[in-house]
């Protein structure tokens, strides 16, 4: 009797761990794809990234040129009370490593976005994950009459892992033209709005990658 | 046989065994501490054949002392399930050293592997043209832990690989230009090196070898030249005093005022003044920036001055002569060139690193290292299957003398003239000397840029004082320039200035020329403001950077009486016609009126620290490229690069060791010898072997486990407001290769990650933990292959077996 009673309390024990570690998961990611600007041969679906349930996803139209690099491959929106933060994902594909922008011209460029903007405000952080490299720009200015944050990250391959896509036994055959081009993901929201999913952005941020993997170096 | 039996199972055997290992592990730990290499001790005692005969002893003693029970009975059962116990942990602790897998995984960010590189086992491996036969090559060690010499004999590729030479630490490195005793260049017959020793030195005129080489596109005849040994500053010292001359010309004129050979000139030891010599000559390097120059004293009359010119050899000032006596009067009457055979020169020093130094007919100076442990550039030709090579990119060797280099100045300068006026669109934004300048150029309807810069080039070339002197000519077109000066548009009391300052800086150069004090010569002058000029308290004579601050000083003073207008001059009308003097004495007068606001070429002229930034070298390239006469296209030199290395006295910690062996690789007749030294984590270069049909590597030894790891990002965690670490991080994609199954993970220093048929994996170290690269993550894989259904239930059953041993008490009874 005494033993049963033992074993009952300890499966009482592990069951309510159980409970109690269900109730605080946060709510789950969803993987999103993202394909690439020329999206008419095979393979052209570059990207993934996890995102909150929450956030909307905005596509171009099927029938839209991408061409223009201006154009972003496609938008995430999160609304709330009234208030919208924009995070837009870009690519710029290069004929050449040589010719790639530099992730500081990226960021000298958000700058200019604002029509008023304390350089004193402003944060440069060098960035890696996922095979890119680059740099992570934090600014908060005036965007027409409102006070806004930017939250941005300049990307690009390191030259071993550009070259590694470029081998001639790697390309083009296997890989999409656009496979080692840069990136940029950038935020753009109400300061205090952006300041309460600061997080989720950067976690989303810091989940984009290439489907594809990136191939040894020879 | 059957004591023997008894003997194998007998509780003394057990003892003796125990006392064994127990040695070994004494031995073991002993090595390990006093050597701090876990590796060392590895090798000598747990990974030694002996130590595994012990187990196995204590396989059999374990297994003959339970079968000398029979016929069991019921008492022997905790007895018997205890041994059988021990007998699984001992089977999985064999089975895990026979066919268990150790090693590690390097992985970037963003890639992914399913090869792990085993520690401390070394492999050759082979690959064939186009890949399609990879092929690897254990290496055997000997008890000792030496490598052994047969490598495999084999129906592959190969017919027999086996080691020559082999030691256990060396230096890796490449070898290019030098090879041998040799230097190779691609197109070129090999030329012998000269080996230096001390006596190089003391002789007086040591015969080079070396070999006369025409590159195409040049005109010149090139000195090849090659050494290994001795010091950079003594070679490049001889290169030049064994061809070189000093030519004086008159910088008026042009004409050769001197011809003398460096040998005679650098020979020169006494004192000038005590002499007859009219040049002393010392070759330097310099102390900061360690360019090679020529420090020269010349005395061109009897009883005239003794002056000082420093020569650069190299960087975008070479050749430039730069007035070290009176640098504040502009340059000297006279200038320095150099004339010489052209020479090109590789000298590989005790490192085995390789200078590239060559030198152009003007003696124009440049250099490159090539490190013997990093080439770069370094080219693979088709994969490096072909080989390959380094280049050595020679530019601006022909034609680039000094009238050219000095040209360099004024072309910044017009740059920089242009540039302002382009983003300065108004003649206000202009100093007044130079709105004059460009008030007079509109006048004579001439560019004001190219006027300005033709003004100011030929005022320092041509004068050697403060002021432009107005008995050197002008050129016809500065004539009609300073023909056009709009005099009436100047403020009448800086005409004034001008007038003083002729008067006063012109006799003040020639006694400056002369070596005498400028404090000195305004005391004699009893100049009013001299305690302005320099505090009363130095004594010491001023430095050429004093006197040049004195004299600009004088010449504001002078502006500032003229605006007070507290003193009058005695020949007032004088100032009205200054349109009437000759342009000569006009330039004079305007130079003065430069020198009030500093303008001169030489203040102009970007400082001499920031010449040879990035910015100057592409300006320089640029201006290069707008030359007659200078070769624009770099003269490209190609060798071939090989694998090289230099033994060591191997280290106690085994770990960082990296051995060097002389593999033979036999193929049907023919036997190749290819030196090749160990390429940690399987990075490095593969060589070519057999004419590039293959390539070879010497390297870890790696297999591939049923995982593919995929990194996805990697991280330091700091505490929080702090950049101290408190973990490292990392995201995983682990996909079984057998049943495709993928599993998202993230594993850190404390939380490996374990696959269900044991494969373990831990993060073992990031680079570099910053965020400042893509980073790279090694991880620790290992799998006891019998760990679950050996050693745990092994375990189990041995527990079993001891608590069955107390609840029965067998011995117990039977006391």
């Amino acid at each position: 009797m005494g033993l049963t009673l033992h074993i009952f309390i300890l499966m009482l024990l592990l069951s309510s761990c159980t409970a109690s570690d269900s109730e605080m998961r946060l709510p789950s990611d969803a993987v999103h794809e993202i394909a690439a600007r020329d999206r008419t041969g095979k393979n052209s679906v570059l990207y993934r990234v996890k995102a909150p349930v929450q956030w909307i996803r905005r596509d171009s139209l099927p029938d839209e040129n991408l061409a223009d690099t201006t154009k972003p491959l496609c938008e995430f929106i999160i609304f709330e009370e009234g208030e919208t933060i924009r995070i837009s994902v870009h690519n710029f594909p290069s004929e050449s490593a040589e010719n790639r922008i530099p992730p500081a011209a990226q960021v000298q460029r958000w700058e200019k976005q604002f029509s008023s903007f304390a350089a004193e405000g402003k944060t440069v952080k060098p960035q890696s994950f996922s095979g890119y490299s680059g740099l992570l720009f934090k600014g908060i200015g005036l965007m027409g009459e409102k006070e806004h944050m930017v939250l941005a990250w300049s990307m690009q391959l390191p030259l071993n892992h550009y070259q590694a896509f470029s081998q001639p036994s790697n390309a083009p055959q296997k890989y999409h033209a656009e496979i080692h081009a840069d990136i940029t993901i950038k935020a753009v929201g109400p300061v205090p709005l952006m300041e309460k999913h600061e997080e989720a952005i950067v976690s989303f941020a810091r989940s984009f990658e290439l489907i594809e993997e990136i191939p040894p170096v020879l | 046989m059957r004591a023997l039996y008894h003997f194998l199972g007998s509780v003394r055997c057990a003892l003796i065994l125990i006392a064994a290992v127990a040695l070994f592990v004494i031995l073991g730990t002993f090595l390990e501490s006093s050597s701090g290499s876990h590796l060392y001790a590895a090798q000598f005692v747990y990974s030694n054949p002996i130590f595994a005969a012990l187990l196995w002893g204590f396989f059999i003693n374990i297994l003959f002392s339970a079968t000398r029970r029979w016929p069991f009975k019921i008492k022997h059962i905790p007895f018997l399930i205890t041994h059988m116990g021990l007998l699984m942990i001992l089977a999985g602790g064999l089975s895990k050293y026979y066919f268990g897998v150790q090693g590690s995984m390097h992985i970037l960010e963003g890639s992914g592997t399913h090869e792990i590189v085993e520690n401390n086992a070394f492999a050759i491996y082979t690959e064939s043209k186009g890949g399609a036969s990879q092929h690897q090559y254990p290496l055997k060690r000997d008890l000792f832990g030496n490598l052994k010499a047969e490598v495999a004999s084999t129906e592959k590729d190969f017919e027999h690989l086996w080691i020559g030479d082999y030691s256990p630490h060396s230096k890796p490195q490449l070898a290019s230009w030098i090879k041998g005793n040799h230097l190779t260049i691609n197109g070129l017959s090999p030329i012998p090196i000269n080996s230096l020793d001390i006596s190089f030195i003391d002789q007086k005129d040591p015969q080079l070898q070396g070999n006369k080489v025409r590159f195409p596109g040049l005109s010149d005849l090139y000195h090849l030249y090659a050494f290994r040994g001795g010091n950079l500053e003594t070679i490049i010292s001889e290169l030049y005093r064994q061809s070189a001359y000093l030519l004086v010309t008159d910088r008026h004129d042009g004409k050769l005022i001197l011809k003398i050979s460096l040998k005679e000139a650098l020979a020169v030891q006494d004192e000038l003044n005590e002499s007859d010599d009219p040049l002393k000559v010392k070759f330097f390097f310099e102390e900061r920036s360690q360019v090679p120059a020529l420090s020269i004293q010349i005395k061109l009359e009897t009883a005239g001055p003794i002056q000082t010119v420093l020569i650069p050899l190299e960087g975008n000032h070479a050749l430039i002569n730069e007035n070290r006596s009176t640098p504040f009067l502009g340059n000297l009457p006279y200038s320095i060139d150099i004339e010489q055979s052209p020479w090109l020169a590789f000298i590989e020093n005790e490192y085995g690193d390789i200078h590239s130094v060559i030198s152009n007919s003007h003696g124009k100076m440049s250099r490159r290292l090539f490190s013997s442990e990093l080439l770069a550039p370094l080219f693979a030709y088709n994969k490096g299957y072909d080989g390959y090579t380094t280049r050595l990119e020679l530019l601006d060797v022909e034609g680039a003398d000094r009238k050219k280099i000095e040209g360099f100045i004024p072309y910044l300068l017009k740059k920089q003239l242009l540039q302002a006026s382009m983003e300065n669109n108004t003649q206000d934004e202009l100093t007044p000397p130079l709105q004059v300048l460009m008030e007079a150029s509109k006048l004579a309807n001439m560019n004001f840029v190219e006027a300005c810069t033709d003004f100011l080039v030929h005022w320092n070339n041509t004068t050697s004082g403060r002021l432009y002197s107005e008995y050197q000519e002008l050129t016809p077109s500065l004539k009609k320039l300073f023909q056009h000066i709009p005099w009436d548009k100047i403020p009448r009391s800086d005409r004034q200035a001008c007038l003083w300052s002729e008067r006063i800086l012109t006799p003040l150069s020639s006694s400056l020329c002369n070596g005498e004090d400028i404090i000195e010569i305004m005391r004699e002058k009893q100049w009013p403001l001299l305690s302005s000029l320099r505090s009363p308290s130095l004594s010491s004579k001023c430095t050429h950077e004093e006197t040049e601050v004195i004299l600009f000083k004088i010449s504001q003073q002078i502006y500032a009486a003229a605006q007070a207008q507290t003193v009058l001059d005695e020949n007032e009308n004088e100032l009205d016609a200054f349109t009437e003097l000759s342009p000569e004495r006009q330039a004079s007068l305007l130079s003065a009126y430069f020198r009030i606001f500093g303008i001169h070429l030489s203040s102009l002229a970007p400082p001499k620290d920031i010449y040879d930034g990035e910015e100057m070298e592409k300006n320089y390239l640029d201006y290069l490229s707008h030359l007659e006469g200078v070769i624009k296209e770099p003269i490209v030199l190609e060798t071939y690069v090989t694998p090289a290395a230099k033994p060591l006295p191997p280290k106690r910690k085994l770990e960082e060791n990296i051995p060097h062996i002389a593999l033979h690789i036999k193929a049907g007749r023919y036997v190749q010898k290819i030196n090749l030294f160990y390429e940690r984590d399987k990075l490095g270069l593969k060589w070519p072997i057999f004419n590039g049909t293959h390539l070879v590597r010497f390297q870890q030894y790696y297999k591939t486990i049923p995982y593919h790891v995929r990194l996805r990002n990697a991280r330091q965690i700091n505490y929080p407001n702090s950049s101290q670490p408190y973990s490292y991080e990392s995201d995983l994609i682990i996909k079984d290769l057998r049943t495709g199954e993928i599993v998202e993970k993230t594993i850190s220093m404390n939380n490996v990650h374990e696959t269900s048929d044991g494969y373990r994996f831990y993060l073992a170290s990031m680079n570099p933990s910053d965020e400042s690269a893509v980073k790279r993550i090694q991880i620790a894989v290992n799998h006891d292959p019998t760990k679950y259904w050996l050693t745990y239930a092994g375990a189990c059953i041995l527990c079993c077996g001891i608590i069955l041993l107390f609840l029965m008490r067998p011995y117990r009874n039977k006391s």
